[in-house]
């Protein structure tokens, strides 16, 4: 699959801005929002450069991150909201542009049903067996073969602990 | 600080625990032979620690698998880890399977499988414990710290 070059540089230059604007903003709602949009387009960005499952997995860490920041900022002040009409249309216009790339794009991100994009699922069960001499092909898929998805995994988890750790901490936490 | 369950669950637990660790560590040391790996071996062997913590209290459990070496057990699967995937550099690529592959269906078969198993479970059982009973101790102070809080704004007005 070949990679559109203009618009991969159109979505990073987006996300770039998403970034520079969620450090800068003053509100915190729309600096959350903003650093939504950034992780969105790298959703995007992720199923043009051919990982649809990481895509995926982006798309519903983003959302659900999102919900959460913006749920404990309602709760601590619901002041910083006003809704107006003319931000409402910028929304529903930047949506309209990304459905209709995504649109574009549609044929040749999807197969047609029946047919699988990728063809090393039968290699990786062959060699498994074969080259690697491990009975479970699952777990020579998932540290060998595509040993990348698991260290970005084992990283996830980390930051998790770690995050949780920090936010639980009782030493050191001002009582403010 | 609560202590625990009742003495059935108490003495139940701790005559199963045992039985769930070797369950887990089979798991994770057999997962390129059966089925399972490190990740579900490490989270039975934090389903075991949480019963500890379930049926004893936090502090126990924390006695029997303290906060710092869980902490650091977790730091070094995952450098572990992370070191397995960067010998493979010797052999010219990163995640090299580096290691003679062995015979296949033992335990000394398919390389750096088991080695990568190893810390996985590792890193996933020591996480997950610190990570779950630090948010149950720490509920506790939150709660109480959230009503004096209450209680201070309800003064001021």
């Amino acid at each position: 699959m070949t990679v559109n070059m203009p618009i991969l540089v159109t979505l990073m230059i987006f996300m770039a801005a998403g970034s520079v604007i969620a450090i800068m903003a003053k509100s915190l709602t729309s600096s959350i929002v903003s650093m939504g949009t950034a992780g969105l387009i790298l959703s995007i960005l992720f199923l043009l450069l051919g990982a649809p499952d990481i895509a995926i997995v982006q798309v519903f860490v983003e959302i659900v991150a999102l919900v959460v920041l913006l749920s404990i900022i309602h709760r601590e002040s619901s002041a910083d909201m006003s809704s107006s009409g003319i931000y409402a249309g910028i929304t529903l216009v930047i949506f309209a542009v990304f459905l209709f790339v995504f649109m574009l794009h549609f044929k040749e991100m999807f197969r047609p049903f029946g047919e699988p994009a990728i063809t090393m699922g039968a290699g990786y069960l062959a060699s498994s067996v074969t080259h690697l001499k491990a009975a479970n092909a699952v777990t020579a898929t998932v540290l060998d073969f595509r040993g990348y998805d698991t260290l970005g995994e084992a990283t996830v988890i980390f930051t998790a602990v770690i995050g949780v750790l920090v936010m639980m901490r009782t030493k050191g936490k001002s009582d403010e | 600080m609560n202590k625990g369950m009742s003495e059935i669950v108490k003495s139940i637990s701790k005559i199963v625990f045992p039985f769930i660790m070797v369950f887990g560590i089979s798991i994770i040391l057999y997962g390129h032979v059966t089925p399972g790996g490190g990740f579900a071996g490490g989270v039975v062997l934090t389903g075991g620690f949480v019963l500890l913590l379930l049926a004893f209290g936090a502090e126990h459990a924390f006695r029997i698998f303290p906060r710092k070496i869980a902490k650091s057990l977790d730091s070094i699967g995952a450098l572990g880890f992370l070191s397995i995937a960067l010998l493979g550099l010797t052999g010219g690529m990163f995640f090299l399977n580096f290691l003679p592959k062995g015979r296949l269906f033992h335990l000394w078969g398919g390389g750096t499988l088991l080695l990568s198993n190893l810390m996985i479970g590792i890193k996933i059982g020591s996480a997950l414990f610190v990570a779950i009973a630090t948010l149950s101790m720490a509920r506790l102070v939150h709660i109480k710290k959230g009503l004096k809080y209450r209680q201070s704004e309800e003064e001021k007005q």
